[in-house]
């Protein structure tokens, strides 16, 4: 493998094409290569070149890893205090796949491509990497952030401004909403050190020349894939223009299409590769059962009586709506349950405490929606409860499927009625998984 | 507001003609003639809901219609909309509708689409979300959604910076509305019409906005209701292995290997890709000729390759398959073979990894291999699967 690594599309530097990829010792792999060119010039292919192993790249594949240092623990990665007293205390412990290999490089001032799946940490990467990087003494930007919404752009601001909690770092979302005279007074009297944004905006801040970029030594594409496929392309080309000529790029996305790779070609001279293609959420080994409460309002009664089994552990509760969340919180709070909700109305910080309070096991039950555990953790939890089905499939894994980080157990009871049957059977091939009807025993599963 | 004056009213005046012979009310207690006894009998009590400005709308608003994304029930996004003071603020929930929609993928923006009608036509939600009880009024007038379009279209310049396509995708949002008949044609005309005579950016945007709506709506016999395509995890994966073999079929026609990448993001449902390797393989083993196989065996690398497809899916999909080869046998006698070369070829392109290849089943493997196939296995010798 590692005679193809170094060559994503560089192979205008090694001169011709040949020499990024040399199908050694594997005659089979020329012999394809060989066989399908002929193949191919008669399909049309839509870049228009000639087949030269899949189109625009080599043999061997897009983008090849070439960097395999793995650091797995935030001690060893040379990081400031107070820097991982941020990050202790946001509550990593330990780093995930895509952090034990980017953060290092990252630090160092390599251009990096990181790719791997959503919910694989990859904010945090080069949140740690910027806050490691960047000096705060010094009121200027140093590093700057685009990413495809503004939602994006929100979550990150909070994700760099929680982890640098201690090293007082000043970080900018550029939302827009503001008046235009606070974000000027912003920028002259106290520039921030890290701004973040989508790339229509920050490329509008800097065409007005409230954002200063000559010192911005750092230049993150977050969901690149994302942003190419909104129609950024334009305005990222159009703020790489205005960085220093000495810039560091790191560009993290979850696929490399041809425009992600367009883009690394035009940035990044050599780049380190960090590849992590496996997703982080699986269902593999999570006990998946469903119990049949033929009709809605027998959902309460079927939890009630499991719910003596589940607080042998701790459990988090799905519904599909906020409002029903208050009505289980109220009825189970009636019967004497002690339970915890995230509440609609909660801001971050008070989201965060009830959290913690249910991390550190002062209540038993956790309730929630899609939308309000989105950014938080519950996967340490060994059970989940769908009270409600999910209406977008994809949330199921989202809610029940685990990291490798914590550990692949767990199980997950869904309650079914009469109506949600051909659901759940929707979600079984879906996930091409198995729900079985939950055994009298489930209690010995935990 | 309109006037009041109608003469004589207002402080240091005589007041109006006819005024002194009126029985003089006394309500206020600083005037002498007032009595407190009086008075009480007369007084009533008039619940005042205070008017929310048009921050705690935002803040308010936003939450529910992020929670409408993930359960897409419509009736109880209504119902929760409408137990808020907004009366004046309506047009306000269209705006931030259409802005949090602006930035998610074409599924949510049908969601919007579909709540947006909802908005006027309350028994079209009440049949899906199941809830009768509500009342038959809508909850949104025709002006007030016509009044949020409005306010959006003044925004386009803002909502640019983050949607490029923002004009596009308002003009569509507003065809699709008039294709629903909750919004009158006339919106269009507005969005042409421009302000000032200069040619800034603002009118630009709303041209290009009420031009793609008017284009859209032009072509007769187009069903807008897939203005936004069909995609995402709430579809009936029924309709999700359509499109899938239907993006396959094409891509066997075209070659575009781009366009079917394309396609499939498109749906959205990244832990359903396993559909997508499955009915590839079993296409390419149906249809059987060495140009389907090569370019389905292509299509799978290209997704590998830009990770559209993790490897988990691969798997999952290439296990389905290995799983269903008794069955599929049954239609295509040379199953086994067309599976083997598949297999081998994903194998030698780092598809797939040696585990996965050897799992392969291969009833009839001796007989074609003897055949010759220029002597492919000969790297990992016939014993080499016997192993497992």
């Amino acid at each position: 493998m590692s005679n193809y690594g170094g060559n994503i599309g560089y192979r205008s530097k090694g001169g011709d094409g040949t020499e990024s990829y040399q199908p050694s010792k594997n005659d089979e792999s020329e012999s394809y290569s060989k066989g399908a060119e002929s193949l191919y010039d008669r399909e049309p292919e839509s870049n228009g070149k000639t087949y030269d192993g899949p189109p625009g790249m080599d043999v061997q594949g897009t983008i090849e890893d070439n960097y395999n240092e793995v650091i797995d623990s935030f001690d060893d990665m040379d990081l400031k205090e107070n820097l991982l007293r941020g990050i202790y205390a946001y509550g990593f412990e330990k780093p995930s796949a895509i952090q034990q290999r980017a953060i290092k490089p990252c630090v160092k001032g390599r251009d990096v491509i990181a790719q791997a799946q959503s919910g694989t940490g990859k904010t945090a990467t080069f949140a740690v990497s910027i806050l490691q990087c960047i000096d705060t003494t010094l009121p200027c930007t140093q590093a700057l952030v685009i990413a495809p919404t503004r939602e994006l752009a929100q979550q990150i601001q909070k994700v760099v401004l929680a982890l640098g909690d201690y090293v007082n770092v000043h970080c900018h979302a550029c939302i827009g909403g503001t008046s235009v005279r606070t974000e000027i007074q912003l920028f002259t009297t106290n520039p921030p050190h890290v701004v973040v944004g989508t790339p229509g905006r920050v490329f509008d801040m800097i065409n007005r020349k409230y954002l200063d970029t000559k010192n911005v030594s750092m230049f993150v594409l977050d969901e690149a894939d994302e942003m190419l496929s909104r129609g950024f392309k334009d305005q990222i080309y159009d703020i790489f223009r205005t960085m220093p000529a000495n810039i560091q790029v790191i560009l993290l996305s979850a696929t490399m299409p041809v425009e992600v790779l367009e883009v690394t070609k035009k940035f990044m001279p050599e780049p380190v590769r960090i590849l992590v293609k496996k997703e982080e959420l699986t269902l593999e080994g999570i006990k998946q059962f469903y119990v049949n409460v033929e009709k809605e309002e027998w959902k309460l009664d079927t939890l009630c009586d499991i719910y003596e089994t589940l607080t042998i552990t701790q459990a988090v509760i799905f519904l599909n709506t906020r409002r029903k969340v208050d009505w289980l919180k109220q009825k189970l709070q009636d019967k004497d349950f002690t339970v915890s909700s995230l509440h609609g109305d909660m801001d971050q910080g008070e989201r965060d405490l009830i959290m913690r309070e249910f991390r550190s096991g002062s209540s038993r039950v956790l309730l929630t929606t899609d939308l309000l555990a989105r950014g938080i953790d519950v996967q340490q939890v060994s059970l989940v409860i769908n009270y409600d089905l999910p209406s977008n499939r994809e949330n199921y894994i989202h809610r029940i499927g685990r990291g490798g980080r914590f550990g692949r157990k767990g199980v997950a009871i869904n309650f079914v009625t009469a109506d949600d049957k051909r659901v759940l059977n929707d979600i079984e091939n879906f996930y091409n998984t198995v729900v079985d009807e939950m055994p009298m025993n489930v209690a010995d599963l935990f | 507001m309109k006037s009041k004056k109608s003469g004589g009213g207002g402080k240091g005046t005589w007041g109006k003609l006819g005024d002194e012979i009126e029985p003089h009310l006394a309500l206020d207690n600083h005037d002498p003639n007032y009595d407190s006894e009086e008075q009480d009998a007369d007084i009533m009590y008039k619940p005042v809901k205070p008017k929310w400005s048009r921050e705690e709308t935002e803040k308010t608003v936003i939450p529910i219609l992020n929670e409408y994304f993930e359960h897409a029930q419509k009736m109880e996004a209504i119902d929760a909309l409408s137990h808020l003071n907004i009366d004046d603020e309506k047009p306000m929930v269209v705006v931030c509708l259409i802005t949090l929609a602006m930035e998610k993928k074409s599924e949510f923006r049908e969601l919007a689409s579909q709540l947006v009608k909802s908005f006027l036509d309350n028994s079209q939600a009440a049949e899906n979300g199941n809830n009768s009880s509500s009342s038959n009024s809508s909850f949104m007038t025709e002006n007030e959604l016509e009044r949020g379009f409005d306010s959006l279209r003044l925004c386009l310049a803002d909502l640019k910076l983050d949607t490029p396509d923002a004009a596009e995708v308002l003009g569509k949002f507003i065809a699709r509305a008039i294709f629903d008949g909750v919004l009158s044609r006339d919106i269009i005309k507005v969005f042409q019409t421009t302000q000032t005579t200069d040619e800034d950016l603002e009118n630009k945007l709303s041209r290009s906005c009420a031009l793609e709506a008017d284009c859209l709506l032009k072509i007769r016999h187009n069903n807008l209701k897939y203005v936004w395509g069909v995609g995402g995890g709430i579809q009936p994966l029924e309709v999700l292995k359509q499109k899938m073999a239907a993006l396959l079929k094409e891509y066997l026609s075209s070659g575009d290997s781009e366009e079917a990448m394309r396609c499939v993001r498109d749906l959205d449902v990244p832990h359903f890709h396993h559909e997508v390797v499955y009915e590839a393989i079993v296409m390419a083993i149906e249809v059987s000729t060495k140009r389907a196989i090569s370019m389905l065996v292509h299509l799978l690398k290209r997704f590998s390759d830009t990770a559209i497809i993790t490897t988990d899916q691969l798997v999952q999909g290439f296990v389905r398959v290995y799983s269903e080869m008794p069955d599929i046998n049954l239609d295509v006698p040379n199953a086994y073979f067309f599976l083997e070369q598949l297999v081998d070829t994903c194998y030698e392109l780092k598809v797939i990894n040696l585990k996965l290849k050897v799992q392969a089943p291969s009833r009839s493997r001796k007989r074609f291999v003897s055949e010759g196939d220029g002597g492919r296995f000969k790297t990992f010798g016939d014993n080499y699967f016997d192993l497992v």
